[in-house]
């Protein structure tokens, strides 16, 4: 994947931000991850719960556009790497495929509980087996009907190694899945409370029609059930979906969607205000400012559950080694005035490294606010003098920020040098076990599964590549939430585990990230906290 | 001049082995593709596990005997990202940036040449006074500036061309415009000195004092022997032009080779970036050959030696 772009999606695990990547300038780099529609912890609901389809909010939207236009233009940042859901789970190629294939289950946007989609109902026996019924009479739009064998398929053939999908640790609890026409059947290693938020990201695959093919002519040639089918795709520039004119779910509000590569984001405003796109994707808050000047366009721009952070080196031999360093740090930073100056107020404070709309989030916790006074106590009673901090970072994030931390901790009494290696470097160094990396960095980090065993579990558990921190009682209270249906269990287990984070400081929560994006005027759509792009919820008005 | 040729030839395969020995080598100590490649909440098992898929676990020296044999059969590897050949990725962006390339060299020598004459002629009058800063301006500003600039003036506020992506002879405008105002003021001003100096040749004198009209004398006898240098210069810019230009490309949205290259070089994307630039090479080496051929044409006297200046 093409890290080249945006800088927040570096570090995250949902669908990744590229370019970087725009990077080049951009690149593919980029971090953050945008996602769509995941999920889970707040839908586990203990052992042997059952759900089925109730209501208008469970069944597919039926598209509601007004007169719009009969082609609805997206710019992103990005061209999809490939079109076939095994095999990328990049942001760029996530925003386009999930409009070929449908989804075993989705979130409501708006409750963010999930909801059937493919499957009417689902329950789980035992708390390692889990039973989808497959609702009756959608076809893949080469005819096939869609079955359980497939939606069984689809997730097998992500588990196979020789794959290689990038979408493999997400559902790597799983040991099997089996099928029949009507029904699926999951089976875990251990319970697993964010399986069925990882299952919104599963798009299911035609296994007649892969089989037949093959991967690479799958890729270019991808067929789905979902509400588009592709129409052509020149590779780096643009790929044009058509209407599903069989649909499921109701006839697609547009005949047409092109998808078109813009890595430049002033060039993508510039589509807007022209009239040239309908839809800008991945903005930043300058853009905004922009584009907010022009009468024919909007900022679309949400809370998401993207979380900014600072990740402290504990383990390394550096000066973030000790707690006071740490604590005076975590004072040092006057959080609601970057929100203010760099982020243009698209941010909210966050009292941990968690959204506040992911599940475990603790409103209770006190957090740190800016004190440069007690920084200065903090750093005194460290005895370490003026500490020299070491601030990891490649260009995939930006150097505005990681300048503007630097120097409200040089003002409270670090010297603060900043190292910047590209993103592949900078990776290999965070990632080694040799916590060798420096003192700080930052990221923004998303599990696209609402749930808070998808971030502080891949962040600061012992031995994962992100953490350069271990303590036994915060892997333990983690390692139990992460193996129970119970979720009232589960919110006391992270209430626990954040309680140890908040005393030990291996990480600062900056704020809650938000995504911008920019739209024709009459564009009505509500992303939601996990950036969700489906067409059929993309509305003309006016 | 076969001989010539053939001489040329081989240095030319000398020269390609060790450009993508060098950028094999130095793509490899660049960074690994596999953490890029890993989801964030991979553990180092799956990373190492796609290192070897990718066959990234092997020694240097295997990898690169594998890469030459296979290169040498005109395989050169799958997209780690893409998963399409790589060559089959470099050469279907070609055609776009060989599009933007020409699109700034018709602008650069359409404007360069006959403002360098104009400058010539009259120099230290007001068409040099006038073209010459305007050429300078055009050049010091900034593709990421005089791009979006032309952008906002030509796309956002008149409506006049397309603000970005590719499609017929109007979205080329303001990319060809932006790219080809930097060789503009190199070929302008290498017209100019080569006209200046060819002015103050004897036979130029020659061929005045025997009545030659002023039009006559510059495209009968100055214009030929002055363009030998704009002829190099436009040999070198128009390879660069076609080895991609990044920012351009990336500005106006342009799917060619330069934001395919930026893109494959931040994903440690070696196959990609290994054809990439064996393809650039190729054409810069071409470009090179074919202008020294040129050279012939214009001056028959560099045809009878065999051999460029």
């Amino acid at each position: 994947m093409l890290h080249l772009t945006s800088p927040a999606a570096a570090d995250s695990t949902g669908p990744k931000r590229r370019g970087h990547k725009a990077q080049l300038v951009a690149a593919s780099m980029a971090v953050l991850v945008a996602a769509g529609c995941s999920s889970s912890g707040s839908g586990s609901k203990g052992a042997s719960a059952t759900t089925t389809a109730s209501g208008a909010s469970s069944s597919p939207t039926s598209a509601a556009a007004a007169a719009g236009p009969a082609t609805l233009t997206v710019d992103q940042a990005n061209s999809p790497a490939t079109l076939d859901p095994g095999l990328q789970y990049d942001t760029d190629s996530y925003v386009v495929y999930r409009n070929i294939f449908d989804q075993l289950v989705r979130r409501d946007q708006k409750t963010l509980e999930i909801v059937p989609w493919v499957a009417s109902s689902w329950t789980n026996p035992t708390p390692t087996t889990w039973v989808f019924q497959i609702r009756p009479g959608i076809t893949f739009t080469n005819g096939t009907p869609l079955t359980g064998n497939d939606v069984a398929f689809s997730i097998n053939r992500i588990l196979d190694k020789t794959l290689n999908s990038p979408q493999y640790a997400n559902f790597s609890v799983i040991t099997g899945a089996t099928g029949t026409t009507s029904s699926v059947t999951i089976t875990t290693t251990a319970p697993s409370p964010t399986l069925l938020s990882y299952l919104t990201t599963l798009s299911i695959v035609p296994q007649q029609y892969v089989t037949q093919v093959g991967n690479q002519q799958f890729d270019l040639h991808p067929i789905g059930s979902g509400p588009y089918e592709l129409s052509s795709w020149v590779q780096g520039s643009q790929v044009t979906l058509k209407a599903n004119p069989t649909y499921w779910g109701g006839k697609p509000p547009y005949q047409t969607v092109d998808f078109r590569t813009v890595p430049t984001a002033a060039t993508r405003v510039a589509d807007v205000e022209s009239g040239a796109a309908d839809i800008a994707l991945e903005l930043t808050p300058d853009n905004a400012t922009q584009l907010k000047g022009n009468s024919s366009s909007q900022v679309i721009a949400q809370p998401t559950e993207r979380v900014a952070y600072l990740g402290l080196n504990v383990l390394g031999s550096t000066p973030t080694s000790s707690l006071d360093v740490r604590k005076a740090i975590a004072y040092g930073i006057d959080y609601q005035g970057l929100i203010s100056s760099l982020e243009q107020g698209y941010a909210q404070p966050v009292k941990e490294v968690l959204s506040p709309n992911v599940f475990g989030y603790d409103a209770s916790l006190s957090g740190y606010t800016y004190d440069p006074t007690k920084a200065k106590q903090f750093l005194a009673q460290s005895g370490l003098g003026h500490p020299t901090l070491v601030f990891a970072t490649s260009p995939a994030y930006p150097s505005s920020l990681v300048q503007a931390i630097q120097a409200e901790l040089q003002a409270v009494g670090f010297t603060v040098t900043i190292s910047t290696t590209d993103q592949a470097t900078y990776l290999k160094k965070v990632q080694s076990p040799a916590h060798d990396w420096g003192s700080i960095r930052y990221g923004i980090w998303s599990c696209s599964c609402l749930d808070a065993d998808g971030v502080i579990y891949p962040l600061f558990h012992t031995g994962s590549i992100w953490s350069s921190y271990s303590n036994p009682a915060f892997d333990t209270a983690v390692q139990a939430a992460r193996t129970s249906l119970d979720s009232t269990q589960r919110l006391s287990d992270y209430a626990t585990a954040l309680n140890i984070l908040q005393q030990d400081l291996p990480g600062i929560g900056l704020w809650q990230y938000y995504a911008i994006d920019g739209a024709n005027k009459h564009i009505s759509w509500t992303p939601g906290p996990q950036e969700t792009f489906f067409i059929p919820q993309i509305k003309w008005v006016g | 001049m076969a001989r010539y040729i053939a001489g040329r030839l081989l240095q030319a395969v000398v020269t390609l082995l060790g450009v993508v020995t060098i950028i094999f080598f130095l793509v490899r100590l660049s960074g690994d593709p596999a953490r890029l490649l890993a989801p964030q909440n991979a553990t180092a098992t799956d990373i190492a596990r796609i290192r070897h898929q990718l066959g990234l676990d092997t020694s240097l020296w295997s990898q690169y005997v594998h890469f030459l044999s296979q290169a040498l059969r005109g395989n050169f590897g799958y997209s780690y990202v893409q998963d399409q050949p790589a060559m089959h990725i470099v050469l279907s962006r070609f055609p776009n940036t060989v599009e933007l390339a020409v699109g700034a060299l018709v602008v650069a020598l359409g404007i360069g040449i006959p403002a360098g004459i104009l400058s010539a002629v009259y120099r230290g009058r007001w068409p040099e006074r006038t073209l010459m800063p305007l050429i300078l301006v055009g050049q010091s500003m900034p593709a990421f500036w005089s791009g979006i600039l032309l952008i906002l003036v030509f796309s956002v506020r008149f409506h006049l061309f397309p603000s970005s992506g590719q499609g017929g002879l109007r979205a080329l405008v303001l990319p060809a415009i932006t790219l080809g105002s930097l060789s503009l003021a190199t070929i302008a001003r290498m017209a100019r000195g080569s006209f200046l100096e060819q002015l103050d040749r004897d036979y130029v004198r020659t061929a005045r004092a025997k009545g030659a009209s002023g039009m006559r004398v510059m495209f009968g006898h100055v214009l030929r022997n002055a363009l030998l240098p704009v002829l190099t210069i436009t040999g070198l810019e128009a390879a660069n032009l076609l080895g991609g230009a990044v920012l351009t490309e990336v500005i106006f949205a342009w799917p060619g080779v330069g934001q395919l290259t930026v893109q494959s070089v931040n994903s440690r994307d070696f196959p990609v970036v290994q054809a990439v630039v064996l393809l650039a090479a190729i054409v810069y080496v071409a470009v090179n050959l074919l202008v020294d051929l040129l050279y012939g044409v214009v001056d028959p006297r560099l045809r009878l030696t065999g051999a460029a200046p």
